[in-house]
């Protein structure tokens, strides 16, 4: 509510006044408040009627006015100023000044100047305290407009240089990939979804004629792309059709024929967007050429360029396929496997040299195909060994190309002015049912071991018990491992149980005293019985046990005999003889395997002979025979073993470093009613004694035969009538009931 | 209508509906600006438009879009930075109401293609009045419904509105009973 409005007002009604000039302030000649308007008073409540205006309002414009009717001059027309005391709002206006003298009166018309709504807000205003004809509030409104459109303009301009650097990283996008696509040695097309060609890149390194050019490409754009190449006509469509619905990269090969060559190409079709597909074409001639050659080679052998055995075993396991089975068996027999190995091939490389081996190997392979048929294999599936593959035949037409090829390969061979001959062992196998090719193979593989057990030059059929045979051989060869070590373990052989030695008296003919015995090894098999030696021995052999077996052997011989020795003074000189196997002797530790065991025994060397059979004796190399002049050196004693049995030549026999011929017991079977048994028996022993050797004829069983010997003059004998082989404790007695009661024969010759 | 009107649409459809949302509420209205420039004009038609995408977007009658709209107006007004302007504009309910032909006047000055709907306020009493609306466009009624209850909220009243003569019933203008009270 407004103060008292003056009541000359130059005829204006003073309510009229106020609503038109809501913040008027009238002063009077003394310079104190008359009235103010409602929106003044709202503003400045205590600027109450009376109150000197100067309290509560300054004069911030003209400089110097005073508020006060005679103080102001020409200012009527001057823009006012006014600042509210407190607070410093200010108002602006102009001043009219009516009346005269004391009834003067100033009048300030104007509003506050405010340059936002907040502001409007803090004074605790609102329009409506505005005259409506004021543009205070239209001011503010039109500030506020600037001020949406300035916040409007920044967030374009936000929006411009995003939208421009989105550009900008696009287009850097297309570059790097444009640079990319440049690189990519492919022709690109890109096709709509009818297959029409959009856009044609050619291939930057097409060499091939026919190929898309650049101008060509230009022509071809809206065409239909399986005109580009017919050989994914019938493909391409489907594809296109599935990159645009699925997303996923669709891949095409394809042939084309050109004047001189096939062309092969290979597609990936990719959706790029919802209505096009970018096709890669690349040409993959070479790259499929590269590759057959790779696999060509992987499947050849490089020596004779012949399938190898991945490539045979392949073929192999397709003819083992059941389709192919009952196919082919009921009416030619089926396929069947020939697996050659030349016999003693390793012989040609050592003495004549791989580079010859290898002529004689690509030698051998021509001649196998001579007697195969085109569907057939012929494989170099090892260093000397071919498998043949017969699609069809049988075992029977399996045997009869067998033979075949066993007969071509005994014409002799002429390899760089060298004649020589070469034999084989095959094997002979037809797939298992249900077998697959690896156990076929290891069929073929147990014949043609077979056949060379049975002599080599030779075919051998597959037979079940062949597996059945290695099998127990593998496990054989397991328990005789486990045995042996067992005995190298333990103290001292258990007669009966496991690996023994048993011993078998020798005996001096003439006074019929035990003079030497010969160690035996025995195994006691826990589930199979006694095994044979001639079983065990063999497997030792294969096994590589022959020397621990042999070293244990020797080793538990000489400590028994230096036991007797030293338990009983009739078998103080008594010799043991040992089995000495080729392969022992080959070994380079043999003459310190034997001094060691006699040292460890305290037996002299001279209580010790070692036998070795004549045909490995005839085998021996230099070095093998070395070391057996060695062993003799030490003063051990050798035995010719079986004599009669080996091819020695008789001069040859003269030189071999023997003490000790033992006539094998065929010659010895037929000497006592045999006139050319007992003949040949006779010259043996003439010849040994010439020789100034000792003969000991082994395998009497009868007296007759003992008295026929003794009559021929031989030394020593040995057999069941005189002796059956018997473990330590059985066989002293009958040691010392025939002991000699003078030192008996210890040494070599008489 | 002004951008500041289209932007206001916009804001509200991607609070609904989010970006994806207004994106597909833009498509269907076929508008192809990306963005709204607060203070130039546009045709009514794309407004018009951007309301029938909105309501079929949202699955809802575009008379309910307006209502939805109406009472976002007030609060989007409020914080694009015209709250003081609006709160220089009446400090109640009926004080708004009463100067607000006065204030789309002077908004009338800085934005001259500005057409803007009257409002006129009889038989004000102490918690009521009768609201007579006068628009040069039809069918934007619903948003006065929507514009009361925004103005409830930003007076802190509870507001109930009667719309008592319908101008597409045959009234020469449309009538809204609005009463107010403090809240429970």
């Amino acid at each position: 509510m407004s103060a008292t409005a003056p009541s000359s007002t130059a005829g204006f009604a003073p309510a009229l006044l106020e609503r038109v000039f809501p913040f008027l302030l009238a002063v009077d000649a003394g310079g104190q408040v008359l009235s103010t308007g409602p929106s003044l008073t709202k503003l400045c409540p205590a600027m109450l009627a009376g109150a000197p205006v100067d309290r509560h309002l300054g004069v911030l414009s003209p400089p110097g006015a005073v508020l006060r009717p005679g103080a102001l001059g020409d200012e009527d027309t001057s823009l006012f100023l006014l600042a509210t005391r407190p607070g410093g709002t200010v108002l602006r206006g102009q001043v009219v000044v009516t009346g005269e003298g004391d009834d003067a009166c100033a009048l300030f018309l104007g509003s506050p100047w405010v340059t936002s709504a907040e502001q409007l807000v803090e004074l605790g205003l609102t329009f409506a305290d505005f005259a409506v004809h004021d543009p205070a509030a239209d001011f503010l409104m039109l500030l506020q407009a600037q001020s949406a459109a300035l916040a409007d303009a920044e967030v374009l301009a936000g929006r411009l240089r995003e939208a421009m650097d989105a550009q900008r990283d696009l287009a850097r996008a297309e570059q790097h990939l444009a640079s990319e696509l440049e690189a990519v040695p492919d022709l690109l097309v890109r096709l709509d979804a009818a297959c029409r060609l959009v856009e044609v890149r050619p291939a930057p390194a097409s060499r091939r004629p026919g190929t898309v050019d650049a101008a060509a490409a230009g022509r071809l754009l809206g065409q239909d792309a399986c005109d580009l190449f017919p050989g994914w006509a019938a493909s391409l469509p489907g594809a296109v059709a599935a990159a645009l619905r699925t997303g996923t990269t669709q891949a095409l090969s394809f042939s084309e024929e050109t004047d001189d060559a096939v062309v092969h190409y290979e597609a990936r079709v990719n959706a790029s967007g919802d209505a096009e597909v970018l096709t890669l074409v690349r040409d993959v001639t070479e790259h499929r050429a590269m590759e057959d050659r790779l696999v060509h080679q992987a499947r050849t052998d490089p020596l004779t360029l012949l399938p190898n055995r991945a490539l045979v075993l392949q073929r192999m396991g397709a003819a083992c396929e059941p389709a192919s089975d009952d196919q082919h068996d009921q009416h030619d027999g089926g396929p069947v496997l020939l697996l050659v190995d030349l016999d003693d091939f390793k012989t040609v490389n050592d003495t004549l040299g791989h580079p010859v081996g290898d002529v004689l190997l690509r030698a051998v392979a021509g001649r196998l195909l001579g007697h195969v048929r085109p569907e057939d294999t012929v494989a170099r599936v090892g260093g000397d060994e071919f498998a043949v593959l017969l699609r069809s035949g049988g075992t029977e037409r399996g045997v009869d190309v067998a033979g075949r090829m066993l007969r071509s390969l005994r014409h002799p061979f002429a390899v760089r002015g060298t004649t020589m001959h070469v034999g084989a062992s095959i094997g002979v196998a037809r797939p298992a049912p249900g077998g697959d090719a690896d156990r076929w193979m290891r069929d073929a593989d147990l014949a043609m071991y077979d056949a060379k057990g049975a002599g080599k030059d030779r075919c051998s059929v597959f037979r079940p018990e062949q597996h059945r045979d290695l099998v127990d051989r593998m496990a054989m060869e397991s328990e005789l491992r486990s045995a042996v070590a067992a005995a190298m373990e333990a103290p001292r052989p258990v007669t009966g149980e496991g690996l023994h030695v048993a011993y078998q008296p020798v005996v001096d003919l003439a006074s019929g005293a035990a003079c030497a015995v010969e160690a035996l090894a025995r195994w006691d098999h826990a589930d199979r019985g006694p095994v044979p030696p001639s079983t065990f021995v063999v497997v030792a052999e294969q096994a590589g046990l022959i020397g621990d077996l042999g070293r244990w052997v020797l080793r538990t011989a000489c400590q028994q005999t230096a036991a007797w020795a030293g338990e009983h003074a009739e078998l103080a000189s008594l010799v043991v003889s040992v089995n000495l196997s080729t392969l022992q002797l080959e070994e380079e530790g043999v003459v310190d395997d034997v001094r060691g065991a006699l040292a460890a025994a305290g037996l002299p060397a001279e209580q010790l002979m070692l036998e070795v059979t004549e045909t490995a004796l005839v085998d021996l190399d230099e070095a093998a025979l070395a070391r057996l002049t060695a062993l003799r050196a030490m003063g051990v004693k050798v035995a010719l073993d079986d004599f009669g049995t080996g091819y020695s030549s008789l001069s040859r026999l003269r030189w071999l470093p023997v003490d000790v011929l033992k006539v094998d017991r065929s010659f010895v079977e037929g000497a006592a009613d045999d006139a050319g048994a007992a003949a040949l028996v006779r010259c043996v022993v003439d010849l040994a004694q010439a020789l100034d050797l000792t003969v000991v004829a082994e395998g009497v069983e009868t007296a007759e035969q003992e008295e026929a010997l003794r009559s021929m003059s031989c030394d020593r004998a040995q057999g069941y009538l005189l002796g059956r082989p018997a473990g330590p404790e059985e066989l002293v007695a009958a040691l010392l009931l025939r002991a000699a009661p003078t030192p008996p024969c210890a040494g070599p010759g008489r | 209508m002004y951008g500041l009107v289209n932007k206001a649409v916009e804001e509200m459809a991607r609070a609904a509906s989010g970006d994806e949302g207004w994106e597909r509420i833009r498509r269907r209205a076929e508008v192809e600006e990306q963005a709204f420039i607060g203070m130039t004009a546009y045709p009514d038609d794309i407004t018009y438009r951007l309301v029938g995408a909105a309501s079929a977007e949202l699955g809802i009658s575009p008379e309910e879009v307006l209502v939805a709209f109406g009472e976002h107006w007030v609060r989007y007004t409020a914080e694009q930075g015209w709250g003081p302007v609006l709160a220089s504009a009446g400090d109640t309910l009926p004080e708004f109401l009463l100067g607000l032909d006065a204030l789309h006047a002077r908004v009338r000055l800085m934005m001259p293609a500005l057409r803007p709907p009257s409002f006129r306020c009889t038989d004000v009493q102490e918690t009521s009045l009768v609201l007579h609306y006068y628009s040069p466009r039809d069918g934007m009624a619903p948003m006065v419904l929507g514009l009361l209850r925004g103005l409830g909220v930003r007076f802190g009243v509870d507001v109930e509105t009667v719309h008592a003569a319908v101008k597409e019933q045959g009234a020469d203008h449309d009538e809204f009973l609005v009463t107010w009270h403090d809240p429970a």
